[in-house]
């Protein structure tokens, strides 16, 4: 049965993101008012980043359960992670945990149960910062991904397949992605095809927000219906994930949001036992 | 009454066992996680209601093996009894000490945000008393079998192997409003004899034993006749390799009552 190889430190899995860097990043973006794409993306990457690190985080420390990597697109394409990281294309988590480029002091509102609101001041990890400079080299930034991730999974035959999340404005300058895409959808291990996800942020309003969507009929643009199609099918072992998580799929839903947060990919893995009281 | 009790526990594959999860309370042996094998035999104080609790430190959080600790000494003191009454009065002391404990070193920024979400546990505790009554409490997915001549007589919290699933409601070492402890404790009871057998176990080999029940098997000949250590080890390696079972830290009270 393909998706079912329990992922573990003797088996990761490995995140790769793919962002994009270009120019219409700078951009406002209509899911986030008075926000630039640009902006908007290392947000969601970052909390990306933070989110499948305490999914690994224990008492004894971080383990490593996935491999993570973020490549940029834009004036060039290369390794996106700042700091002492900058130039590695894939580390292990437990590396990842250990070199956020900075901690940054945020404030966290919650509600005080009494309906009132609690501001609180935490640490925020900061990896991926805003660029916003060049084109779009989409089929680039694919091309990359075919070579790490096929090096990857020669030395992982048996692990979970390697997770592509593609964040982008969808509008690729290097040319049509589809066949760079079908190659990665190609690459594969004992227990399954890669899965490729678009993360789609567009500077419309006209759109509400859509997450994992079965058919391309309500999608808005040419841009988001190529996008679409690039995507992986979710396989049946994500939908069941999915829909434990209250999101409601068709059977033929595939890997793709418009305008909304994809955080919620990464926690369709399952690495154990997860309270239901845990939020 | 005696108390004939054997303990037999096994981390998830490829974990070490310092990494196990899974935390126990006898009588005779105290609290227990993972240290070693145990089996013994006891007589209690009549007074005393023979106690013991199986609890399950949820994956995903941290500091979990620590909570399960606490949790299931505190059902060995009395501190969170059998009937499930009281336990939100004593609660909040149990979290205080879970707090003061990993609290001790500086932690890194992804364990204060673990910290946050605190820990989590399933726990399922019950007490035998000489006049032959029994109390249990549940919260969560370990269980409590109670087996009489070759019959189950109770499966409790869960007696449907489906019921299982991987996002269980658990008792929480932080204390959240929204929560809502009230209506999440379970709690049964019944009558013993001697001769019976009692077996408390976490969720994964819970979740066999009502399968086997449900495709008409007796799991409960299987599990009485198990050697801790070794031989345990051995069964479960095969039953995970068969995928019989989920690849998840194991506890086995097993409690012959006379």
């Amino acid at each position: 049965m393909p998706y079912a190889a329990e992922i573990s430190r003797a088996n990761p899995s490995c995140f790769l993101f793919l962002i994009d860097q270009s120019g219409s990043m700078e951009d406002p973006w209509a899911g986030q008012p008075g926000k630039k794409k640009a902006e908007a993306l290392a947000d969601i990457m970052n909390r990306m980043l933070q989110n499948l690190t305490l999914r690994c985080a224990k008492s004894e420390g971080v383990r490593d359960y996935y491999h993570v990597g973020v490549i940029g697109y834009g004036a060039t394409v290369g390794a996106a992670l700042g700091g002492s990281l900058a130039g590695r294309a894939i580390v292990p988590i437990s590396t990842l945990a250990d070199n956020p480029a900075r901690l940054e002091e945020r404030v966290k509102k919650e509600d005080d149960g009494a309906g009132g609101v609690l501001e609180r001041k935490i640490k925020f990890p900061v990896w991926v910062d805003p660029v916003a400079r060049g084109g779009t080299p989409m089929c680039g930034a694919f091309a990359d991904a075919v070579k790490l991730l096929s090096a990857w999974v020669a030395e992982h035959p048996q692990s979970f397949p390697p997770i592509v999340i593609n964040i982008t404005d969808g509008e690729s300058t290097d040319g049509n992605p589809t066949a760079q895409a079908e190659a990665l959808r190609a690459i594969h291990t004992e227990d399954g095809n890669l899965l490729l996800f678009n993360a789609h942020l567009s500077a419309s309003d006209a759109a509400t927000p859509i997450l994992y969507p079965d058919t391309e009929e309500n999608l808005p643009d040419h841009y988001a219906r190529l996008l679409f199609r690039l995507c992986s099918p979710m396989p049946e072992y994500l939908q069941s994930f999915a829909r434990q998580e209250g999101f409601a799929l068709g059977g033929e839903s595939r890997g793709y949001v418009f305008n909304a947060d994809p955080v919620s990919i990464i926690q369709f893995l399952d690495i154990g036992t997860r309270p239901s009281n845990l939020r | 009454m005696n108390a004939a009790t054997k303990v037999c526990w096994l981390p998830k594959a490829g974990n070490a066992a310092s990494e196990f999860e899974d935390a126990w309370f006898l009588p005779e042996t105290g609290s227990g996680r993972g240290r070693r094998a145990r089996v013994a035999a006891s007589r209690p104080d009549p007074a005393v209601p023979f106690r013991c609790a199986v609890a399950d430190g949820a994956t995903e959080a941290s500091f979990s093996g620590l909570w399960a600790r606490l949790l299931t000494t505190a059902c060995g003191s009395g501190l969170l009894p059998a009937t499930g009454e009281g336990w939100q009065h004593s609660l909040p002391a149990l979290r205080a000490a879970w707090l003061r404990s990993v609290r001790r070193r500086p932690l890194p920024w992804y364990a204060e945000a673990k910290l946050e979400a605190g820990a989590f546990a399933a726990l399922c505790t019950a007490a035998f008393h000489s006049d032959g009554r029994w109390t249990a409490a549940a919260v969560g997915d370990s269980c409590l079998f109670h087996v009489r001549d070759g019959q189950l007589l109770t499966a409790f919290p869960l007696d449907r192997a489906a019921s299982f699933g991987s996002r269980p409601w658990l008792l929480s070492s932080v204390d959240r409003a929204v929560d809502g402890l009230e209506g999440r404790i379970r709690v049964a009871a019944g009558s013993w004899a001697p001769g019976d057998t009692a077996f408390l176990m976490t969720d994964a080999l819970a979740c066999w034993f009502l399968a086997e029940a449900e495709a008409g098997g007796q799991p409960w000949a299987a599990l009485a006749a198990l050697r801790p250590g070794a031989a345990f080890a051995d069964w479960i390696g095969r039953l995970r390799a068969a995928r019989r079972i989920r690849n998840d830290d194991v506890t086995l009270l097993t409690i012959a009552l006379s």
